[in-house]
């Protein structure tokens, strides 16, 4: 067994014995291929995103965990920081600030953390960054509840 | 016949036996016609065999043959032996690798050491495994692969023993070899027996199923905490090399005890025996711990035991690198610490040593570079 298979397969069981409930499905899309995994995070109940279900693709490198994971939103979503059409995600800790100390959930909860704590100075939506640059509150948040309802709701 | 089918009894004296016997040859399967007949069928040593195909081989073989008879318990177990016999032989006479002066000279070999201690026989004479035992009842395996130019380059040799040996045999020589290696097996009769002793009496975690050429163990001492030993081969009983492996304050505790008592050392009776007393303790069982108690799981690859490949074989490693920050302490295997120090770029790179931040602490880990 490759090193980055024994890696995932102790992830999955990491996963299976303390869930997050911010995290409700994280797994390999199947069990033939681990380095393809589906995951879904909730947006947290005191953000703007509430009640928004959003699924993400997870492609882990066969480098991994020496490099990090590709992980993108499959589900629209209206954030300063993910790219409308693409899902790409800009975070420092899929990049520059990766190490193998982070883990697949570690990482979608950093993911989650980031939804209610975005960064506006390195935008991928430049809309959504720019509502929340000029402090328009009102505007920024009625544009992702728009975008929650049209893509995200939870049945 | 259990293992022959095709060889069966003409009637009910089981006095006679007709048929075919299958011997596999460079991958081929040939058959040939077989006819045994035994005065009295309850005696296996009153057997006579008859093939006219097979006539020269049995022929040469007389000698072998009849003493085969003599030590097989029925026929089924002397067909046994005799397949194998005739396919070795076979593989021999059909090489056309060397000339037949040649094989002729190490059938002669053959016959000296025993055709019983030679298995593997790939087919024209690629290589061979001569099975050797020394005088303390253990088995060695010598594998040989033969030269292609027999006049001038000699066989090449793998035995598992704890030295390099720059001896040249050349093709007709099998029994010199046999010989030669016997004595080393001998000779290194006590180291082998001071690590067999570990192996049974104590919980080894490294090297896992150690070939008879490692000569360091590491052993168990307590929760967190074991021992790294290598004896050396010529003087097994000496006061071996030693390291302490595990959480800071164990590894400290029990260095202290080991040096303040080295002089205690008695080379009249065993390693074991030696660690025993000095340390005091009854050495840890495998049944009583499981691995996650004795030692953490690398931080890169989350496992135990990491497979490498050395010399040709795997090999099976526990974390060897511990970061140095007491609050971190996080266990590494070198390789998988030291591919990730190389893909960072803020690792700095001097007299062969990476010097990077640590994964979990980022406080700085040296790395020597092999
Ligand atoms: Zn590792
Ligand atoms: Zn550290």
């Amino acid at each position: 067994m490759d090193t980055v298979t024994k890696r995932l397969i102790k992830e999955i069981k990491n996963i299976q014995n303390s869930p997050n409930e911010q995290i409700p499905e994280l797994h390999p899309i199947s069990d033939d291929d681990l380095l393809e995994w589906k995951a879904v995070i909730l947006g947290q109940e005191d953000s703007y995103y509430k009640g928004g279900r959003f699924e993400l693709a997870i492609s882990v490198p066969k480098t991994y965990p020496i490099q990090p994971p590709k992980i993108r939103f499959v589900t629209k979503i209206c954030h300063p920081n993910v790219h409308f059409k693409t899902g790409e995600i800009c975070l420092d800790l899929l990049k520059t600030e990766w190490s193998p100390a982070w883990t697949l959930q570690s990482a979608c909860m950093a993911i989650c953390v980031l939804l209610t704590q975005p960064e506006p100075s390195s935008p991928l939506n430049c809309d959504a960054a720019n509502l929340l640059r000029c402090g328009d509150e009102l505007g920024y948040k009625s544009l992702i509840q728009m975008y929650v309802n049209m893509y995200a709701k939870q049945q | 016949m259990k293992d022959f089918p095709l060889i069966s009894p003409c009637d009910y004296t089981l006095k006679h036996y007709v048929g075919f016997i299958q011997l596999f040859i460079n991958n081929e399967e040939h058959e040939y016609p077989i006819e045994i007949k035994l005065d009295d069928p309850s005696n296996i040593k009153t057997a006579t065999i008859y093939s006219e195909k097979l006539s020269n081989l049995l022929e040469d073989n007389k000698k072998i043959i009849s003493q085969m008879l003599q030590n097989s318990s029925d026929l089924n177990t002397f067909l046994i032996d005799l397949k194998d016999l005739l396919e070795k032989k076979e593989i021999l006479l059909s090489s056309k690798k060397y000339p037949l002066k040649y094989i002729s000279k190490m059938i002669k070999e053959f016959d000296e050491i025993g055709w019983d201690k030679i298995s593997n026989l790939k087919s024209d004479l690629h290589s061979l495994t001569l099975n050797i035992n020394d005088s303390y009842n253990r088995n060695h395996k010598l594998d040989l692969i033969f030269p292609y130019n027999y006049n001038t380059e000699v066989i090449q040799i793998k035995a598992d023993i704890p030295e390099k040996i720059d001896n040249k045999y050349f093709i007709n020589e099998l029994s010199k070899i046999v010989d030669f290696y016997k004595n080393i097996f001998d000779k290194y009769n006590n180291f082998w027996s001071q690590l067999e002793e570990i192996d049974k009496k104590t919980w080894v975690i490294e090297p896992l199923n150690p070939p008879r050429s490692s000569n360091y163990r590491r052993i168990i001492i307590e929760k967190k905490c074991s021992i790294n030993i290598q004896v050396n081969p010529n003087n097994p009983r000496s006061f071996p090399i030693y390291q302490f492996m595990g959480s800071d304050d164990l590894v400290q505790k029990w260095t202290m005890i080991l040096i303040n008592k080295q002089h205690q050392w008695n080379i009249n009776i065993s390693i074991y025996e030696n660690l025993k007393k000095i340390l005091n303790i009854e050495f840890p069982q495998k049944e009583k711990m499981s691995l996650s108690d004795i030692s953490d799981a690398c931080g890169i690859c989350y496992s135990h035991y990491l497979t490498i490949e050395k010399d040709d074989k795997l090999e099976k490693l526990l974390p060897d690198k511990q970061c140095k920050n007491v609050k971190c302490s996080q266990p590494y295997h070198y390789k998988c610490i030291f591919e990730w120090l190389r893909s960072l770029t803020t690792t700095k790179k001097s007299f062969n040593y990476l010097y990077g931040k640590c994964p979990y602490c980022e406080e700085m880990i040296t790395l020597p570079i092999n």
